[in-house]
């Protein structure tokens, strides 16, 4: 199902310095997609989080340092333990690399999609992605997590990467031809305008106006317990290449309540959404836990 | 799945969770044959919940011409579409619910309409089935040629079918009420609710990314004061209180239960949807029984029957006279020496009214004038 499409080993636990400079200039050079040139080598059934010194570009998947280390392929299936089950699946693959620097840890989650789905409206849905970890020595369910032993979960959305880049999206944005009337806010300013936005006015994340980071941080016992984290850590940023999407996000291993805390060997599931197919919530493909070795720099 | 029971359907039926009904359940009778579809209601809604950017397409209260208005549009042709036929036995439906027929994978058997569909909130407005041949002259009902008028808002079902659908379980029916209510806090904007709900009465908001819904203005019922579009309502099509369960003795003396309990003169909407829905029409008279049987179920006919009494009925009559005529809440209501007395939950009487008001006979010829004096409603 999943491969690591090179030989992890072959890449410094310090850094990137060891890889030769050939391999650099031929997966950088290709472009968005141009890993296999270093993908093809050898294969194992594990994801390695490369050590990296000083800092890892979580927030930047275009980073050339991306590019220097092997992808890894994941499988994906439609969910159909839960219901509302996904029937049909859009994404069957997700390219995946991660590197960590002993105080975050980021992933490069790469996916084609013919189709950039950033808007947020009725019967209209986002693309998305999410990687998800265990909080706990104990195994746990990949499906979200159990009782007693939480899963940490980034999700990235489309629609929160446009409301980075190109400002709050509204409802303008959905529908630019509208012609809106008076609202609460023309005749009574915003402050009292704000019970007429429940969601904003209860502080719902999905409303939040403020948006600063197009990753959300979450914690799950099971399916349907899915709740944001108290503290978010994350940071990312997609880029929608023109046939796919390319993801960096990344988090804090420092741990906390909940949280992910950093093993040398651990797990890691993945998910992936597909707006355009009507995918939200459980209707999603993912992949079960995959093997994730987590390099450190003084090993 | 549990087994629960809906006693519209006359047995058990299959839902997500177990059965649990609420301490009272709020109701509401709507008179389809009163309404002139003026949407004061529709806009005494809007104007006190969803006039807020994002909502602009939300009506929690519209009222569309049937057989062939719709809000959205093909909402009830689209449902019994995808339930097929189902037939009743002796007040029994014999068909599968919208839980009972789910497909494998899903949680209730739904649809998601489109932004196209929501466009239209009075598509078909007045559009009547049949063509009028010149001179026609319709004098009994049923009438040859018909529309009617269909008031709809959240039916705060006893088994909702967005309650059901919400995988996160984001909704939820209130102990106290039964009102159901989309949690502001919990919601991802998933519009499950959406697709499960049969008479798609849950709305996406554009603007905070999750989903709304009519909240029965709760604020009200609170204080004892029934909501916007029932005390916005010039026709006096609407009462709401509280019905009884079915586990419990219909009360004679609350006009709820006495409407939809005892007297049976009004129905629930498309009961064989399976959410036990808790707005209950007094079917109109002028309307192809065929039809009615397939809005409102099998008790049509006896509906009708009994409403046609109500001019003879005084206990009746009265009841039909306490409608629009407080803003409060009846908990129970009486007839007696002509008048209609209401009464709030402490039997404290709120209103009073005459069954039969003054009447005064205007000349079809004013002399004063010395012209002819036209109705002109």
């Amino acid at each position: 199902m999943s491969e690591q499409r090179s030989d992890g080993e072959g890449i410094s636990r310090r850094g990137f310095i060891g890889l030769s400079a050939g391999v650099v200039a031929a997966t950088v050079g290709a472009g968005a997609i141009a890993v296999s040139a270093i993908s093809e080598e050898t294969t194992t059934d594990q994801l390695v989080s490369h050590f990296a010194e000083g800092s890892v570009p979580a927030s930047d998947p275009e980073d050339g340092r991306w590019q220097d280390i092997p992808a890894f392929d994941v499988a994906l299936t439609p969910q159909q333990m839960t219901t509302p089950m996904l029937q049909g699946i859009s994404v069957p693959t997700l390219q995946v690399r991660s590197m960590n620097d002993g105080a975050q840890i980021a992933f490069l989650l790469e996916w084609e999609d013919a189709e950039q789905d950033d808007i947020d409206a009725m019967a209209r849905f986002h693309d998305a992605v999410a990687v998800e970890l265990p909080t706990a020595t104990a195994p746990t369910a990949s499906s979200m997590g159990q009782s007693g032993a939480p899963v940490h979960i980034l999700q990235w959305r489309a629609s929160w990467q446009a409301d980075i880049d190109r400002g709050r999206q509204t409802v303008e944005d959905a529908f630019p031809n509208m012609y809106p009337g008076p609202r609460p806010e023309d005749l009574m300013g915003q402050e009292k305008a704000a019970v007429y936005y429940p969601g904003v006015y209860v502080g719902n994340p999905q409303s939040s106006r403020n948006r600063t980071q197009p990753v959300e941080e979450l914690t799950a016992i099971g399916f349907g317990s899915l709740a944001d984290m108290d503290e978010q850590r994350a940071v990312g940023k997609g880029v929608y290449t023109g046939a796919g999407w390319k993801v960096a996000m990344g988090t804090s291993m420092l741990g906390g309540k909940d949280r992910f805390a950093g093993a040398p060997k651990t797990q890691v599931a993945f998910a992936a959404w597909s707006g355009s197919k009507e995918n939200r919530g459980s209707r999603k493909q993912w992949a079960d836990w995959t093997d994730f070795r987590i390099e450190g720099g003084s090993a | 799945m549990a087994d629960v029971y809906n006693w519209q359907l006359g047995r058990k039926m299959q839902y997500q969770y177990e059965e649990h009904r609420p301490k009272r359940q709020v109701a509401y009778v709507f008179d389809p044959n009163k309404c002139i579809a003026c949407q004061t209601c529709t806009i005494a809604c809007k104007q006190t919940w969803t006039w807020g950017a994002g909502q602009e397409y939300m009506l929690w209260n519209n009222v569309e011409t049937k057989p062939y208005g719709f809000f959205p549009t093909g909402w009830d042709v689209m449902l019994m579409a995808l339930l097929g036929p189902g037939e009743w036995q002796n007040g029994t439906y014999q068909g599968k619910t919208i839980f009972e027929s789910a497909p494998q994978g899903e949680r209730v058997q739904g649809w998601l309409p489109g932004d196209e569909d929501w466009a239209h909130p009075n598509l078909g407005e007045d559009e009547p089935l049949g063509v009028a041949a010149q001179g026609t002259y319709i004098a009994d009902t049923p009438h040859d040629m018909w529309f009617h008028y269909m008031p709809r808002i959240c039916n705060h079902c006893t088994y909702p079918g967005c309650l059901a659908a919400c995988p996160r379980q984001a909704i939820y029916k209130r102990e106290e009420d039964g009102i159901v209510l989309v949690d502001q806090e919990r919601c991802r904007g998933y519009q499950e609710c959406t697709r499960g709900c049969p008479y798609k009465k849950v709305f996406f908001n554009n603007e905070t990314r999750v989903s709304e819904k009519c909240i029965a203005c709760y604020p009200k019922v609170e204080e004892g004061i029934m909501p916007q579009c029932v005390t916005s309502c010039i026709g006096r099509i609407r009462m709401m209180g509280f019905i009884s369960g079915p586990d419990e003795e219909p009360d004679p003396n609350n006009p709820l239960d006495y409407m939809i309990r005892v007297k049976k003169i009004a129905l629930p909407l498309y009961p064989q949807a399976g959410t036990e829905p808790n707005v209950y029409y007094i079917p109109p008279i002028h309307v192809e029984p065929s039809y009615l049987h397939q809005l409102f179920g099998p008790g049509v006919e006896h509906a009708i029957e009994t409403y046609s009494t109500t001019k003879t009925d005084d206990h009746l009559l009265g009841l039909m006279m306490l409608f629009g005529c407080t803003d409060r809440i009846l908990h129970s209501f009486e007839v007696r020496d002509g008048i209609a007395y209401g009464y709030d939950d402490k039997g404290e009487e709120i209103v009073s009214v005459p069954i039969d008001e003054p009447t005064f006979i205007r000349e079809y010829f004013d002399e004063v004038h010395g012209n002819y004096m036209m109705n002109i409603t």
